[in-house]
């Protein structure tokens, strides 16, 4: 019962992370990632192939941080011209291409077939100690987004990125290079997201151009849009409570009288009314707004 | 807008919703009659518990329901006799979405709260390759109804298929197509574990028997039209065409070579009756093909599975679900215990000599089926004369 | 060969004109990027499924027709309306939720198995050296005879100068007493009535899915965006300029080295962050140092 509880709890913790990184990006400078599953799954790739070549899955976690904070601050440069939904729709090509790349590299990066037998990060240890290990270090892990989340928040970044979001030209008026705010943002959230992707290989032992498709996007900016777009705790509630449901309902066939293929699609629809219905109604999420203490 | 309109329109949206259900639901055909499955032996007394990860939702979920069925039909059969170890056995099956991390989470779920020595499954070798891996890691036996790619030789000595893999396929294919005097030939398979095996394999074993392969297109599926990918097949001028397909691709592929004019040409259909059946018969009259032999009309299974269920076969899969939970009771009874390892042990023994609805099931020491019979089949009139 | 290439093109761009024409109207008028724009054609086709067993074909597909664009209304006066009054960005992504939204009912009442509109498998007939099928001909006349009727319909009759009015300056068009609801109702009827056009032509191409419409998106999108979004005449440019670049890179074959099929939407995606990058306004659309 433990091993399966700490599953559950680790891939919470995964999407915490993924849904934390999309909160630097959209709650806190306004940029709209709809290719946030390239950032995670770079880490996941990075992650796999190291661990294939035989160079350990540490080195491979490090590599897709910094190919994902690289891929970020591109991003954050494209972003110079480009606002609201041409960096959004941008953002899905690359992430698409990505897959296409990836589905069609068979040398390094398995193809369709994917790259199998991951090594896990927490060494050669069987059952209990496994997946206590496991929980332990997605839980660090989470902490230290957390923290990074934090810090920028607080930080003179974190402040010209809310100007960002709120009013742009205002924000290049009052002389904050906003190219460079959100590069570095961009940088970061693309670091944690990576974090969190690579540790899910090697949880999962498995990576496969099937983990990039866009809905896992849409999964992230539903638990963001549920928690609150700019709050932190936000974000990790609504990653709880969106994958509480999402996965949660697997267990609904049976109940229904629904046959297996509408099952499918009945979780989809509740995950896509939550998000339309907070969205509409309780756009500020489901934690209530406090009044932000101003430092003058 | 004014609230009647308003009123008017969310109406409208909730109105074509229920008709476009309403509608699904009339063109379902009435289920025929059907048999009930046969009665439990009274004297069993306790449960031997199995687990099984299937496709129950997800792209798959035709081949995953008839995985489950096959499965279904083992356990009455098995029950009805002499169940195992005294016991009456069951399955739980848990649903793998089609999706790896569901997968994984679906086995997480088997191993952890019920307990299985045993998990049947996948049907993508992109699943069931991982699901393998963690079983192998856990120490449980995994056995594989659905996929076939050659990298399941590797995953752990615990690990058995009762399906036979690509290569076998391959093998089978290249040969016929070399023997009905084909020399050079052009493959079409989807871009995915699955077919990019087959057009391996195939190749692989074309060439070594002296035949070219003048061009293979590796389709991305779900796509609307796949001309610019045979417009490249039938640029290379072969004598024939190879093509292996499923789903709704199967259906526009097919469609689609007989627009283009290919069906001129001799076409052989791998896995036919994955994309025949959904096809347009005037696209698929007089092509060859193949299938596993449990798809042959005829057989007690078939008659069986039939008059439990009220119709043939919906895919050749059903007989995997089923010969894979013979094998397991087989071997539970043979090594009087519930113990994986020994389970482990156990099944190359009963499976040697053992014939199974789909074939003679012995496996060689990578725990793959060492053959696995395959039967021809040509299109008429939009059904599959197997010989 | 260049017959063949135009053809494909003609084909393909025409199915990415028709989306891209309603959402660039929409965009311009209204400054909503609907991502959930392609599931009018998914919804015409799966319309056009069940009327089909009704009706004969061209029935069952002006019917079909009518539906979405029923729907599309519907859909604005609910639920785009909203969203927009909080914000492009709400909208926006409140747009893709609907889009997986509508996805997923389609897939709950009608599984995931492709649905069909009745018709005869016929070979494809050589035309001034190009090989195309009689549906692929109906296709683009189609298709070019509903981007015909909607240019002349802005541009030559009082709806069409007001929807243009609106475009150029939402403010100024109210102030200068243009029916702004009217406008709007008629942007999306003619937007939905297209897509869904486009959505029963490819159906009847192939079949009818779920995922129809959404495999779409960022081809049409890229159309829109290169062509200037809020442009007509740049998003019809910019589908078979795309649609034209797609057939001559997969054509290509310089000493045995071509571009692999299954990069064909790769093509669609490089010349959208190329053109993001070096024009992000488009061909038509205004010069602005900042979109």
């Amino acid at each position: 019962m433990f091993d399966y509880l700490a599953w559950i709890a680790t891939l919470m913790c995964v999407y915490s992370m993924i849904a934390v990184s999309l909160n630097i990006q959209a709650g806190g400078a306004g940029l709209i990632n709809f290719g946030q599953v390239a950032f995670a799954g770079m880490g996941g790739y990075a992650v796999a192939i190291c661990s294939r070549a035989g160079l350990g899955g540490w080195t491979g976690l490090v590599a897709g941080m910094a190919a994902a904070a690289v891929a970020g601050y591109l991003l954050g440069r494209l972003g110079r011209t480009l606002g609201g939904v041409y960096w959004a729709i941008a953002t899905l090509a690359v992430a698409e291409l990505l897959r296409l790349v990836i589905s069609n590299t068979n040398a390094v990066a398995g193809g369709t077939q994917g790259i199998s037998a991951v090594a896990p990060l927490w060494g050669g240890l069987d059952g209990i100690a496994a997946s206590a290990a496991r929980l332990a270090l997605a839980l660090a892990f989470l902490a230290a987004s957390v923290l990074v989340a934090v810090h920028v928040d607080r930080s003179q970044l974190g402040r010209s990125l809310r100007i960002i979001r709120e009013n742009e030209p205002l924000a290049a008026g009052l002389g904050i290079d906003v190219v460079s705010a959100k590069s570095k943002a961009l940088a970061l959230a693309g670091g944690i997201a990576a974090l969190a992707g690579g540790f899910h290989a090697s949880d999962l032992s498995f990576v496969g151009p099937d983990q990039l498709l866009p809905f896992e996007t849409f999964l992230a900016l539903t638990m963001v849009v549920v928690g609150g777009l700019g709050r932190i705790s936000g974000a990790v509630a609504g990653a709880v409570v969106v994958e509480a449901l999402y996965d949660g309902t697997r267990y609904f066939h049976g109940f229904l009288g629904l046959a297996n293929d509408q099952i499918a699609a009945l979780r989809i629809l509740l995950v896509g009314a939550i998000l339309l219905g907070f969205l509409l109604l309780r756009p500020n999420g489901i934690i209530v707004d406090r009044p932000r203490r101003v430092h003058v | 807008m004014r609230p009647f309109r308003r009123r008017f329109a969310a109406l409208l949206l909730l109105a074509s919703l229920t008709a476009g259900c309403a509608e699904t639901k009339a063109e379902e055909p009435a289920s025929k009659n059907t048999a009930p499955l046969p009665s439990p032996n009274p004297s069993l007394s306790g449960t031997v518990t199995l687990g099984a990860v299937l496709p129950l939702t997800g792209t798959s979920a035709t081949v995953g329901k008839d995985q489950q069925r096959g499965i279904e039909l083992a356990v009455a059969k098995i029950n009805a006799g002499k169940g195992v170890l005294g016991k009456r056995l069951a399955v739980a099956v848990e649903d793998s979405q089609g999706q790896t991390t569901a997968t994984i989470s679906a086995a997480r779920k088997l191993v952890t709260t019920a307990k299985v020595p045993v998990v049947i499954g996948e049907y993508s070798s992109g699943n069931t390759i991982p699901l393998q891996q963690y079983l192998q890691q856990n120490s449980l036996v995994g056995i594989n109804v659905g996929s076939s790619s050659i990298e399941l030789r590797k995953t752990g000595s615990l690990q058995f298929s009762t399906i036979g893999l690509d290569d076998k396929v391959g093998e089978f294919s290249a040969n016929t197509l070399f023997e009905k005097g084909y020399r050079k030939i052009a493959i079409l398979a989807p871009n995915n574990a699955y077919g990019t095996g087959i057009a391996r394999s195939v190749t692989d074993v074309f060439k070594k028997r002296g035949g070219g392969v003048a061009a293979t297109a590796l389709y991305t599926e779900g796509q609307p039209d796949y001309r610019q990918e045979l417009k490249r097949l039938s640029g290379a001028g072969p004598d024939a065409y190879v093509v292996t397909t499923y789903g709704k691709d199967g259906a526009t592929v097919n469609a689609e070579m007989f627009e283009q004019g290919m069906t001129k040409k001799p076409v052989f259909d791998i896995y036919m009756t994955q994309d025949v059946p959904d096809s347009d018969p005037k696209a698929v009259e007089g092509r060859t093909g193949m299938d596993v032999k449990s798809s042959v009309s005829g057989s007690d299974y078939e008659s069986y599975y039939r008059r439990t269920y009220g119709g043939a076969f919906i895919t050749s899969f059903s007989g995997f679900g089923y010969d894979a939970v013979q094998l397991a009771a087989l071997a539970i009874d043979k090594a009087g215990t519930t113990d994986p390892k020994k389970i482990a042990a156990a099944i190359p023994e009963v499976a040697r000599g053992y014939q199974g609805v789909t074939g003679p099931l012995a496996v060689g020491p990578d725990g793959q089926r060492l053959a696995q019979p395959y039967s021809l089949g040509t299109v008429r009139s939009g059904r599959i004369e197997f010989r | 060969m260049t017959a063949q290439l135009i053809a494909d093109a003609l084909v393909r761009g025409s199915t990415i004109a028709l989306l891209a024409v309603g959402l660039t109207l929409v965009y311009g008028t209204m400054r909503f990027a609907n991502v959930a724009h392609m599931e009018f054609a998914t919804l015409g086709a799966y319309a056009t499924v069940t009327m089909s067993s009704v009706f004969i074909v061209p029935v069952a597909a002006a019917t079909g027709v009518l539906l979405a664009i029923a729907l599309g209304l519907a859909s604005y006066q609910l639920v785009f309306r909203r969203l927009l009054a909080k914000g492009e960005t709400s909208a926006m992504i409140g747009s893709l939720a609907v889009s997986i939204v509508v996805q997923a009912a389609v897939q709950l009442c009608y599984g995931t198995r492709p649905r069909e509109i009745p018709r005869e498998l016929e070979r494809a007939t050589s035309i001034l050296g190009a090989e195309l099928t009689p549906s692929q001909i109906r296709l683009v006349a189609v298709s070019l005879a509903a981007l015909a009727l909607t240019g002349a319909l802005l541009r030559w009759t009082p709806l069409g100068k007001k929807v243009r009015a609106v475009a150029a300056d939402p403010a100024l068009a109210r102030v200068s007493g243009v029916a702004e609801r009217r406008v709007i109702a008629a942007v999306w009827a003619i937007a939905a009535g297209l897509a869904a056009v486009s959505g029963i032509e490819l159906a009847l191409q192939s079949s009818a899915t779920p995922a129809l419409g959404f495999g779409l998106l960022l081809p049409v999108f890229s159309a829109a965006i290169v062509g200037g979004l809020g442009s007509v005449a740049g998003a019809v440019i910019a589908s078979y300029g795309v649609a034209l670049v797609e057939s001559i890179a997969l054509a290509a074959d310089v000493d045995g080295v071509s571009v692999p099929v299954n990069y064909r939407p790769a093509i669609g995606f490089v010349f959208l962050i190329l053109a993001l990058v070096f024009r992000p306004q488009g061909l038509l659309g205004v010069r602005a140092r900042h979109v």
